[in-house]
């Protein structure tokens, strides 16, 4: 009994030995790891106000430009996690973008221009689908610069449905951008190039290069863009460049920059093979102290095209100038040189534009402009006889904000906004009623864009700001000469001076603009509905059919096996499999990919994937689930064999 | 020489020592094989029966939190009976498809006019069920095997069926994890 008992004492002991070890060595206080970090009570606040605990989700979504990616970048805030790259331009083999599946293959078919496949897209703008001036959380357009595209990104499942090609420009950048009910998707070109797809020589350049402003129909109820609806506002070749849309007082009206209004075509370098003694670009690009903003009622533009006065270039209707300046729908105003954002606020009253390299911000009273318009009280008219409205005349006040302001964004305190500083690497919060300059805090470093929540609405939200930083230079571990740009969380509460929150690295091309909606607003599926799919295979009915050299391939995918999983087919048949993932749990996707036949698709639940092409090898090909589905994932797989 | 001799002698040996064993212990294996199958499948068996109580009180724990009491559907006398109630109950008189291609709305009213508590894990169960009922025919077929001997074919249905049971244990978990919140 004794020696029972001086066991059990010596187990507990033991016990107690190893429980005390344990605490002592894991259990650490707040304090402990603050010393050992290094952290300052400003590093704990900014940490207690962005980190989400496991399960906790994010109060706004933040829709990225992808920039040379083609993607487009989801991520929540305040948290700063990367929640998506939603293929658009660029095939994408998780998502099964591109890769054999007919969906995105069709998709990615739009995007060809001139018979050219393009496969990837320098993104830029992100516009979410507005009702009423605010985002309703239905859809988001993107665009590309480098290939004039825009694509619509249905949010009901984040994915790519539609790529228009632009007919007639051959760049753009001031896109995406949207009417207030998303009556329309505009599209400013940038580089003025010839409508028409033919050679002309730069001589011609003032007479044949052309600029303007696509205004795309969108058909809500289709959720696509129709290209039929659709028309362009022919423009001066200056370089248009940002564009945003009236709301409120200013509803009907569009507003785009332009750069290069001296139309200036430099002859910089040794081996230019025109213009060998012109200075370069920069030179003539900037030379006058003015550029102009193009101001359009695009509701008069809309009675011209419907009362069919327009031309077709490519088949694109094209409402001229002259017909524009005719119907009192197009109008200049002069902007400080070179400018860059141009920004409509919430009442639509008011348009910021940044000056980029002039140190102020220029705020436009569009009631001014409509009075001068309405009065016909015009100051000029420039080459191509667009009316020129005073500059003085239209402005309500100049606010000298810093270095290269670039794009500005709205608090939803009245007259609060920020601006970006490139040059300066700032961000400065400010107020454009009364002309107040309130502060500036550091960035780092090369600010763009800047997004605050809700910040292009008719209600921003305030809260938070996101800097879209173009350099991170020594912000990150180095991982080689090409760094990650940085977006940075500011937090921009009313009442407490600006405060950096927190620095995410970003890897994924350059993103340029973002927007940031309220999460609650984002309404996607969890999964497919089976039958809206035309080939949806039903558990039980898969099979394999033969129509002469045609195989129709049909399966069903559930943990863990597909359903046939042997096929065999002969050399030169033409394949189209469907497959219908089954499962109705949610997030219980099955990747499916062919050895060799560089074929990968994402079948997510409910839905019905069809792939296409030919057996063109010879040979056994096993086929399997690409995601780590079940425990038995392994063995979801089967053969392909081509005799 | 006599180490050329000494080496043929010790290699013919070896050969012939080799084969008779060989051939032995194929002998052997042959004897041992059925009766290693038959124990394979008795095993198989047991770890089915196992697997299947183990389901029984997953299901009689998340059964009370995916209907309401009143549907007195759930009784952990009788755990099957409880998982097929659940599924009619969800499907009342039309089938899973219908649900699957409600609109969201809609959806969320007929799973709260079926008394349904938790939506998304209530989907989840579904196929946790479905899985269960596929484990049937393979011991079926499994019995009749044995019934005839066949131990590997008997012993491979029986691990068919096990398959099915670890899909619906997985799901199973998966609907406990969701109902609990966790």
């Amino acid at each position: 009994m004794e020696f029972r008992v001086t066991k059990m004492l010596k187990v507990i002991s033991l016990f107690v030995v190893a429980a005390l070890f344990t605490t002592t060595a894991w259990a650490q206080s707040l304090s402990d790891v603050v010393k050992e970090r290094g952290l300052s009570d400003k590093d704990l606040l900014a940490a207690a106000k962005t980190y989400n605990p496991s399960g906790k989700k994010d109060e706004y979504i933040v829709f990225s430009s992808g920039g040379q990616s083609g993607q487009m970048i989801v991520y929540g805030v305040p948290s700063m996690r990367i929640l998506k790259y939603i293929a658009v331009f660029t095939p994408e083999p998780w998502q099964g973008y591109g890769y054999g599946e007919a969906h995105s293959m069709k998709v990615l078919e739009q995007g060809r221009i001139r018979g050219r496949k393009i496969t990837w897209g320098d993104t830029h703008h992100p516009a979410l689908s507005e009702t009423k001036g605010d985002y309703d959380g239905q859809y988001v357009f993107l665009n590309d610069k480098a290939n004039p595209r825009v694509a619509v990104i249905d949010l009901k499942t984040f994915e790519t449905v539609q790529i228009v090609v632009n007919p007639i420009f051959k760049s753009e950048h001031g896109s995406s951008v949207v009417t207030p009910d998303t009556e329309y998707v505009l599209e400013a070109a940038q580089y003025p190039a010839p409508f028409s797809n033919k050679y002309v020589s730069l001589d011609k350049f003032n007479t044949h290069y052309r600029g303007g402003v696509t205004y795309w129909k969108f058909d809500r109820k289709k959720g696509r863009i129709n290209k039929k609806k659709s028309f362009t506002v022919e423009m001066p070749p200056y370089m248009q460049d940002i564009t945003d849309v009236g709301k409120g007082v200013s509803a009907g009206w569009s507003f785009t920059n332009s750069i290069n209004t001296e139309r200036y075509v430099g002859g910089y370098g040794k081996g230019n093979t025109k213009y060998k003694d012109k200075l370069a670009n920069e030179a003539g690009m900037s030379a006058k102290d003015t550029d102009y903003m193009h101001v359009v009622n695009w509701k008069a533009a809309e009675k011209l095209y419907k009362a069919g006065k327009f031309k077709k270039v490519n088949g694109h209707p094209v409402i001229s100038m002259k017909d524009m300046v005719k119907a009192n729908a197009l109008f200049l105003i002069p902007e400080p040189k070179s400018p860059h954002g141009n920004d409509v606020s919430p009442d639509g009253r008011y348009i910021i534009v940044a000056g980029k390299l002039d140190t102020h911000a220029s705020i436009y009273d569009f009631t001014k402009i409509k009075a001068l318009i309405d009065k016909k009280e015009f100051a000029s008219k420039d080459d191509y006889g667009i009316p020129i409205l005073d500059f003085t005349k239209t402005l309500h006040k100049q606010v000298q904000l810093g270095l290269g302001p670039l794009h500005t964004q709205f608090d939803k305190e009245k007259g609060i906004v920020y601006t970006s500083l490139y040059v300066d690497s700032a961000v400065a919060r400010w107020d454009y009623l009364s002309g107040k300059l309130i502060e500036k805090l550091p960035i780092n470093y090369n600010i763009g864009h800047l997004v605050t929540a809700e910040g292009d609405t008719v209600a921003p939200d305030g809260k938070y700001l996101v800097a879209l930083n173009k350099l991170s230079i020594d912000r990150f571990n180095n991982v080689g000469p090409l760094h990650p740009q940085n977006h940075q969380l500011i937090d921009i509460t009313k009442g407490r001076p600006m405060h950096l929150l927190y620095d995410m690295p970003l890897p994924l091309g350059e993103p340029h603009y973002a927007q940031m909606i309220k999460a609650d607003k984002l309404k996607p599926i969890v999964r497919y509905k089976k039958r809206s799919f035309k080939h949806y295979v039903k558990a039980g009915k898969e099979g394999v059919f033969r129509k002469g050299k045609n195989v129709t391939i049909k399966s069903t995918s559930i943990r863990s096996h597909f359903s046939p999983e042997v096929i065999e087919v002969k050399k030169g048949d033409n394949i189209t499999w469907h497959i219908t993932n089954v499962e109705r749990a949610q997030d219980q996707v099955h990747g499916f990919s062919v050895d060799n036949y560089n074929v990968h698709a994402s079948i997510e639940p409910g839905e019905t994937v069809t792939m296409k092409f030919k057996a063109d090898k010879r040979g056994v090909f096993p086929f399997y689930c690409t995601e780590f589905c079940s425990a038995l994932h392994l063995e979801m797989m089967g053969y392909f064999l081509v005799k | 020489m006599k180490i050329l001799d000494l080496l043929k002698i010790v290699s013919l040996t070896t050969l012939l020592v080799f084969t008779v064993n060989t051939q032995a212990a194929k002998k052997a294996k042959k004897v041992d094989k059925s009766a290693e199958h038959k124990a394979n499948y008795e095993k198989k068996i047991k770890v089915n029966n196992d697997t299947i109580g183990v389901i029984a009180g997953v299901i009689n724990y998340v059964c009370p939190k995916l209907v309401a009491k009143s549907t007195k559907i759930c009784n952990v006398k009788d755990p099957v009976a409880s998982a097929v109630g659940f599924q009619k109950q969800l499907v009342q008189k039309g089938t899973i498809d219908d649900l699957d291609d409600m609109e969201e709305a809609e959806l969320k009213k007929a799973i709260k006019t079926r008394k349904i508590l938790h939506q998304a894990a209530a989907m989840q169960f579904y196929d946790a069920v479905e899985q269960f009922k596929l484990h049937y025919p393979e011991r079926k077929k499994a019995k009749a095997f044995a019934a005839k001997k066949k131990w590997q074919l008997a012993a491979q249905h029986e691990e068919m069926a096990w398959q099915y049971l670890v899909k619906t244990a997985s799901r199973g978990i998966f609907t406990k994890k969701m109902v609990d919140g966790k």
